[in-house]
Parts: structure tokens; sequence; C-alpha cells
């Protein structure tokens, strides 16, 4: 098994020397040729990448949904984003007719992240649902702690695509909970003094019962208004406007790869 | 230019000038344009706006006629001056202000007969009854206050007041704004249009009671009200038997400052529930206009109980003719923490939950 997994390293370190353009024009792969972590910068110990493997194995084959992670040293002149592409359409990945998955690309050289979806990946993993997944693990990656940037990308990936299957993905209006900021349990204490201060102020109220009569309706015998005497009069008017709120954006936005094939996607720095 | 006129702008009270260029009135100061029939209108009212004029005729009380008060006696209580009044069958044993013994009695003297008296309605079996319920279901209350009361202390002392009629012509203006909402592709318009609104009137009202009784605490006094006058009659001393009386001790033209105070806010109220339709209304000028200001003495009848407790004096009262019962209560300190304690626990998991639920 470490035996293999080496002889797979040696593979893919010469991979990623050969520029992406020797097999650019190729067709594209049917088959699977290459696992689902592909670490060509070697980011992660040789455990962390086994465990990880497992880990993509597990869920993409769980949810028919390939998750695959791809590091490489540099981009090689292309765009992040084209690069994602073609790794994700020439080395086979997607599973399915659609070939469904999802790659995200480390480039180091360059420190540049890229998603690729594809298939049901483009349903799935919305614009802002990819930003909500980038958000969480942009830190660990800037940080240099890949492996718990890639684990927590695996499990949101799973946590994504079990939500797209009820048949609302997690959208703009749609995204999972963020973790609860501290200042909550401060919210919440002081809510619940306030609270406390009402019921009580409420109790304590009831024990005063002395308070002056601030009118005299209870003398009061007749009211008679001077109709002749009562005017509303229009004096002048005062206008202001506000411009009104953008619609914010839904689903997920696609482009064509080199390969032809519709990919949706997001880059960035990190 | 004979005929020069200038005007206030409604909006901030700045001279206003004609802007021949849109042929209409323009505030220099504010900018804000007006048509001049709206100025012209505006104008009128300010000019019949007058200040407030509140006076009373008073003719409050009678001299007693002879013989009437040879029966009543005085006591004044040695510590705290207080005086009251009874007649010849009734003895009065403490002070009903101050609940101290010490009492000496005097000849009745001076002071006006009364107008009127509404007789004691509820005994003292009501009054008794009015205090424990008084006291029931207030979680705050020390048990202990409950049991230290010497509920058999409660007297029923006839109370003077002052009896104002009125009638008042009133004129009040108001600023008032209607906020209206429309848009268009890009913005949303909210405009708000300004309307000066003009409201007068008659209201009239009979028998106001003021307190006049310095010994009777004045906000105390208010609290039992009100008393239906419906049930007053004439004055005779043979209705303060078996109770206590108080003599008027603050004279009616000191005691018509605070029924102004309630007539005032009365109008005020009852006109600007005519104001109606704006999405604010502030007012700007009122003149209030009283006439036949009309005093009258009164007795009205009160149960009332002292109390002291940790060093602190607690006044129950009753009202004698609808038993609406008040008078403020001390609080258990440890009671109180005790539940600000629960409570605030209760409401902090609740809002902590609910956060999680919800965002």
């Amino acid at each position: 098994m470490k035996k293999g997994l080496n002889l797979f390293l040696i593979i893919l370190l010469l991979l990623s020397i050969v520029p992406l353009s020797a097999y650019g024009e190729a067709v594209t792969a049917d088959a699977r040729q290459l696992p689902r972590l592909v670490d060509s910068s070697g980011l992660l110990t040789e455990e962390q990448a086994e465990k990880l493997t497992e880990k993509l194995d597990e869920v993409s084959e769980r949810q028919n949904l390939d998750v695959i992670i791809f590091t490489v040293d540099s981009l090689e002149g292309y765009t992040a984003t084209e690069y994602a592409d073609d790794a994700f359409d020439y080395n086979g990945f997607g599973m399915g007719a659609n070939y469904d998955g999802i790659l995200l690309l480390l480039s180091m050289e360059e420190r540049e992240w890229a998603i690729s979806t594809h298939g049901y990946g483009i349903t799935a993993f919305t614009d802002a649902g990819q930003k909500y997944i980038v958000d969480n693990i942009i830190g660990h990656l800037s940080d240099g702690d890949y492996y718990e940037g890639f684990d927590k990308f695996v499990d949101l990936a799973d946590n994504f695509i079990t939500q797209a299957k009820t048949g609302a993905p997690y959208d703009t209006n749609n995204l999972p909970k963020k973790p609860m900021s501290p200042i909550w349990i401060l919210i919440s204490i002081l809510g619940g003094v306030l609270i406390g201060a009402i019921v009580t102020g409420g109790m304590k109220s009831s024990l005063k019962s002395v308070s002056k009569q601030r009118v005299a309706g209870n003398y009061l015998v007749s009211t008679v208004m001077s109709p002749s005497s009562n005017k509303d009069l229009y004096l002048y008017s005062v206008v202001t406007k506000t411009e009104k709120p953008k619609e914010s954006e839904t689903g997920s936005s696609t482009h064509v790869s080199s390969s032809g094939r519709t990919h949706g996607g997001s880059s960035g720095k990190f | 230019m004979a005929n020069l006129q200038e005007y206030k702008c409604p909006a901030c009270g700045g001279a206003i000038r004609f802007d021949s260029s849109i042929q209409k009135m323009k505030c220099p100061f504010c900018d804000t344009e007006f048509e001049m029939e709206t100025l012209k209108a505006f104008d009128e009212v300010l000019k019949k706006e007058t200040p407030d004029d509140i006076n009373w005729k008073t003719s409050a009380g009678k001299q007693w006629a002879e013989g009437e008060i040879d029966n009543m006696t005085v006591y004044s209580c040695k510590s705290c001056g207080g005086e009251i009044v009874v007649d010849g069958t009734t003895s009065a044993t403490s002070c009903p202000f101050c609940d101290n013994p010490v009492v000496v009695m005097g000849r009745f003297s001076g002071a006006l007969r009364p107008d009127y008296i509404i007789p004691f309605k509820l005994d003292k079996k009501a009054a008794k009854e009015g205090l424990y319920n008084h006291l029931k279901g207030k979680k705050l209350l020390p048990k202990i206050f409950k049991d230290k009361n010497h509920i058999d202390e409660i007297k029923g002392i006839y109370v003077p007041f002052w009896l104002f009629d009125a009638e008042a012509n009133a004129t009040i203006r108001y600023k008032a704004s209607k906020v209206s909402y429309y848009s268009d592709n890009n913005y949303n318009y909210t405009k708000t249009s300004y309307y000066s609104v003009i409201r007068s009137g008659a209201v009239k009202f009979e028998k106001i009671p003021v307190d006049g009784s310095t010994k009777m605490d004045d906000d105390l006094m208010e609290s039992i009200e009100p008393y239906d006058f419906k049930e007053a009659v004439d004055f005779q001393t043979a209705y303060l038997a078996g109770y206590l009386a108080d003599k008027y001790d603050v004279d009616e033209k000191k005691c018509v400052t605070r029924a102004n105070e309630r007539i005032k806010k009365s109008v005020a109220d009852e006109f600007r529930s005519t104001v109606q339709g704006y999405s604010t209304v502030v007012e700007e000028n009122t003149s209030i206009h009283l006439a036949n200001g009309k005093a009258k003495y009164a007795l009205y009848p009160v149960w009332v109980l002292n109390t002291t407790w940790n060093g602190n004096k607690y006044t129950f009262a009753m009202n004698g003719q609808t038993g609406k019962f008040v008078g403020d209560l001390p609080v258990d300190k440890g009671a109180y923490w005790k539940y600000f304690s629960i409570f605030s626990v209760i409401g902090a998991v609740a809002i902590f939950v609910l956060a999680r639920l919800f965002i």
C-alpha cells in the first residue's frame, strides 16, 4: 500500500513537471486517471495524504460526485480557473454521465486557489456557496494549515451536496449557519438581565398604587368643537429619495473551458 | 407699498419674501416655498391666538348657623399638629394621621361650613376586606408586613375637598405631517407634507375635587378618585356621627392651580383626539380661557390606615364611596433579587437558544 502510494507520488511529480499544454488538446478521458488527492506541491505528510484520500473517496462514492483536491507548484501561465478546469477535464474526473464533480486547486507560486465545478457540481455549489466554503477554509490555507483547510473543505462539500439533493442548494439567501460569535453570550446575558429587570419591575410596580391624576376626564361633562374654526391647513412638502437596494444574485455562473465543457467555479488568492 | 405685509415662515419662523422668479412666497432661510393663500390663512390663525387666561369666581362654603357647631369637638395631635373634628358622641383615641395616641380636646371654631357631603357608603368591614385584597397576591411584599398590620386601627375620615366647575374655551394649533411613499425604477421617495391644524371648542367640567387638607397626602387623595358627585347631599352635622372629620387648611385659591393643571391636560387630550389621519402631531400653541369658574366646599369619605414598618410610614386609603383601595407597599429585597436572578437566567438562556436557532 505504502509502496503504491510512493509510486503514485512519483508519477504525480512527473506529471506536474509536464506542462498542461502537453495533453491540452487531448480528448478528455472517460475514466478517472488520478487519485482524488493530487498533492504535487507536497503540502501534506504521507499520513495526512492517506487519510485525506480515504475521506475524499468515501464522500465521493457515497455522494456520487467527485470531490478532488489538486495542488501544484505553478500555474505555468494559465489562469487559476483555466488550470483547474483543465485539471478536471483531462484527468477523467467527474462521476456519472454528466461528470459530476468539484475540484479545489491550490497553486503555491502564485498563492492562488480556484474551484472548478462540473455537472451536478455546478448545481450543488453556487457562487455564494463557493464563497461561503472558501471563507471557511481560507484562513487555514493562508496560515499553512493545509490539512485542516482541506479536511474542512471535504466536510463542507459533503454537507453542500447533501443539501443540494434536498432540492434547495445552499445559496445567497440560504447559507448554512455560521458558527455563533461569542458576542452572543454577552448579548444573551444583557438581554436576560433586561428581562429580569422588566419582570421584577412589573412585580415592583404592583406594590405602587399612589400616583397623581393626570387629567380631569372623570369630571368632563361635555365637549363641543366649533367646526367653523377647525382647519387643516396645508403648508408645504419635503421629498427625500433613497436609492433602491439591488437584488442580490443567486445561482451559479458558468464558463466554457478549453475542452469545450461548461464549468462553474471561482478563484482567488490565499 | 401701502399694504406692506410681513409673513413668518411656518417651517422655521424666519421672515418670508415673494420670489418673483417662481411667483411664490419663498423663505430665504430654509428655502421652503409657499402659496400666498396658505400664508394668509396661517397668518389669520396666528393673529387670533391669545394667551391663556384662567380666572375663578369662587363662592365656596357658607357660615355656620347659630348653635350648629356647639356639639362639635376638635382634637389636636401634640405630635404632628393635625386637627380633627368630631361630633359630640364620637371620641378620638389616637391621631389618624400619625397614629400618635396623644390627642387633646378643644372647642370647634372658625372654618367654613361645607356645602356638600358624600356620606360613607362602605363600612369598616368593607375597609378591612379592601386592605386584605390590597395585600393579596403581591409576590414582592415582605411576608411579615402582612402579619404585623394592626388592621383594626383603620379609621373613617371625612376629608375636605374644594370642588371646581369650569367651562374651558380653547384653541389649539398643531403642526402635523403626513408621510407618503412611492418609487420609480431607481429610487424610493418619501414625501412629508406639513399641515397647520387648528382646533377650537368648549369643554365643560363639573366638580373637579382638590384635596384641601395638608394632613392628607394630595397624591393619595387623587389616587382614590373618582367620587360620584350624584350621591352628594347638602351638608348636615348629623352625617359626622361615628366618623372623624378634617377641616380645610388650604384655601380654594391655592387649590385651583392643581385643578387648572388637570383641566389643561384634559382639554389638550380632548382636542388631540380630533386631530386624526396624520403621522406626527406636535402641539405648537394653546390658548385656554376658563369661564364661570366656580368652587364649592365638600367633605368626601375616606378610610385611612397608617402603619409604620422598618422605620418607614405607610399610608393606605380607601374611597369610602367606591371602595377603591390604594397605598404604596414596601419591597422585600431578598425576594426581589431571587426573582430577578431567576428571570435573568431564564431570559438569557431563552435568548441564546433563539439566537442559535435563527441566526
